[in-house]
């Protein structure tokens, strides 16, 4: 039972982003065929965002005017369900992204594209093993479980030290929303599917964080290495795309091994994400850090790509 | 041989540490232009956009405000661009090779064998598999059972405790009806303690830990006591004491535990409990 929960709170945050970032990224790529790539990490990437600032709003709010976690479980879990209910609406209604979602999903028909869905899978995969069966070490200076355990317990959004019970004083104002947001994120989970400290933080959100981490490079990647591979296609040179899924799979690969080996990941915040995936640090430097490149990235591109239409 | 094998050893060690990374970078971005120079310019691109964000003083002032563990920001700066421009480099070198299967293979196994022995795989990693210090252990959640029937029976709907650091540390993640009196972070922020705090815990540091290099249980125990007995103004509803019989003693810690004004409670496989009376 405790795993159908678990199976349940990873397909929501995975597919449900994704089907919210649906949106944004049909409107993010070009026309031009190079750019018709699979989306579905940029996709997980914009709909992961666009879920984590709607729920920014009600915990900052929370913070700010001294509210309880039950304040935020209902707005957030309102404001939530509402944006999926509007994707889903957007998804069938404008011609355009629905267009590009049958496009994403033609993309499955091919056999290459299988491939490579599979080459992905099991990169995914060996690095979620080492997740999941490693023990986290416990006695460092991060606090995450504590402050989850704490706001379980209390409801309390702030204004109590996580490692003692003892009452802060400050329980309210900025810093304590920013502090606040991911185990507020984290509890809501938690309520909504009835899981356990240990199971969210050290089985699911390992996976999620995972998840995105991988797309959020395989995106870079996709910026980085389409580069001549572009170029070619416009001036109706080689074909671009099965060359770039080639590069990509490679890149993937050989960054597989970099973070399976510790090498991305020594003694900086990524360590994290085999080590403490929960933290705050490992969401910063693994996932926000790069997603945001990625998706800078890519607008760069296709806004250097218009360009050249317009040339 | 023996020689050049020491040698690479030491290189691996030199690998091993943070600077690696610069190192990495710019061999990657040094082979990337020397080999792929028309490829490189998305990657240039990428790389000083990183670079400037990760080095630019709003990031770090944002991150040193709201962030915990934000002083080690600038190590975001490895990961970021450098872990991209190695993994871009070694793509197109791989891509080089052209279509000789032994050659890609022999350039795999190859790139692995380094990038393996020049980090620290996550299984290899120190404590990785040690259970005194990773998870709730079977020990600890006994103790906290024991500590959370007490409560009950005693009407508590918190209680003080003072015990192991591992027990201390893992308490309030088991419940929060625990309070330690000391959090698992006052090794590194001391300044949020206070004196009397700070004190008993360099008392447990000192003399309590089961892998103290001090012999003389008994006098552990005493110090332990001596700690409780100094610092009254601390409330400490319970004491959670590594066993003496289980370390080879026979120092009886009930009877000095009892002088003190504390009742035995009972007893694990490694933990004596006492409560304030």
């Amino acid at each position: 039972m405790n795993m159908i929960r678990m199976a349940g709170a990873l397909l929501l945050l995975l597919c449900g982003s994704s089907m919210i970032g649906m949106i944004p990224a049909a409107l993010l790529c070009g026309r031009k065929e190079q750019d018709r790539h699979c989306c579905a990490g940029r996709a997980l990437l914009l709909g992961t965002g666009i879920c984590m600032l709607c729920f920014a709003l009600p915990v900052t709010v929370a913070c700010v005017r001294g509210k309880s976690f039950l304040f935020v479980f209902r707005l957030g879990g309102s404001l939530l369900a509402l944006l999926l209910a509007l994707a889903l609406c957007l998804l069938f209604f404008i011609r355009r992204v629905r267009r590009f979602c049958m496009e994403q999903l033609a993309l499955l028909r091919s056999r290459k594209w299988w491939i490579s869905f599979g080459i992905l899978a099991g990169l995914y995969a060996s690095l979620a093993i080492i997740c999941l069966l490693h023990r986290p070490l416990l006695e460092s200076r991060f606090d995450l479980p504590e402050r989850l355990s704490a706001m379980q317990g209390t409801n309390l959004m702030g204004g109590i030290n996580p490692l003692t019970g003892e009452m802060t004083g400050v329980s309210s104002g900025w810093g304590t929303a920013a502090r606040s947001f991911l185990p507020a994120w984290y509890l809501f989970l938690m309520r909504l599917f009835h899981l356990q400290v240990w199971d969210m933080l050290f089985k699911v959100a390992p996976l999620w964080l995972l998840a995105l981490c991988m797309s959020a490079y395989y995106e870079i990647g996709a910026v980085v290495l389409s580069y001549s591979a572009a170029d070619e296609a416009i001036t109706g040179g080689q074909a671009a795309p099965a060359q770039n899924r080639r590069r990509l799979l490679i890149y993937m690969a050989f960054f597989t091994i970099f973070t399976l080996c510790g090498n991305g990941a020594y003694m900086n915040p990524s360590y994290g994400l085999l080590h403490y995936a929960y933290e705050e640090t490992t969401l910063l430097g693994s996932v926000l850090l790069p997603a945001v490149f990625a998706l800078l990235l890519t607008a760069f591109r296709l806004g250097r790509s218009k360009g050249r239409q317009v040339e | 041989m023996a020689e050049f094998w020491e040698q690479m050893k030491l290189t691996l060690y030199f690998m091993r540490l943070e600077d690696k990374y610069w190192g990495l970078f710019l061999i990657g971005l040094f082979v990337l232009f020397y080999l792929r120079r028309k490829e490189t310019k998305g990657l240039l691109i990428f790389a000083c956009a990183a670079s400037l964000v990760c080095i630019c003083p709003p990031t770090a002032y944002g991150l040193s405000k709201f962030l915990p563990a934000a002083d080690e920001y600038y190590r975001l700066w490895h990961i970021v661009p450098a872990g991209v421009v190695v993994c871009v480099a070694l793509t197109l070198l791989f891509e080089l090779l052209g279509q000789d299967r032994k050659r890609q293979v022999l350039f795999a196994l190859g790139v692995f064998a380094l990038l393996f022995f020049a980090g620290e795989f996550a299984y290899t990693s120190q404590d990785a598999w040690n259970d005194d210090t990773t998870h709730l252990g079977r020990e600890e959640t006994a103790v906290y059972e024991l500590l959370l029937a007490d409560m009950q029976k005693q009407g508590m709907e918190t209680a003080y405790l003072w015990g192991p650091q591992k027990v201390m540390a893992d308490s309030r993640i088991y419940s929060v009806a625990l309070r330690p009196i000391y959090g698992k972070d006052i090794a590194s922020e001391e300044s949020d303690y206070s004196n009397e705090q700070k004190s008993m815990y360099q008392g447990y540091e000192t003399y309590a830990a089961p892998d103290s290099p001090i012999d003389n249980k008994e006098e552990q125990v005493m110090a332990i006591a001596n700690c409780l007995n100094v610092f009254p103004e601390i409330t400490c509803d319970y004491v959670v004491l590594v066993n003496p019989a289980a370390q080879g003693s026979d120092v009886d810690p009930v009877w000095i535990f009892e002088r003190l004004g504390y009742a035995y409670v009972g007893e694990t496989e490694t933990f004596q409990i006492f409560r304030r009376l």
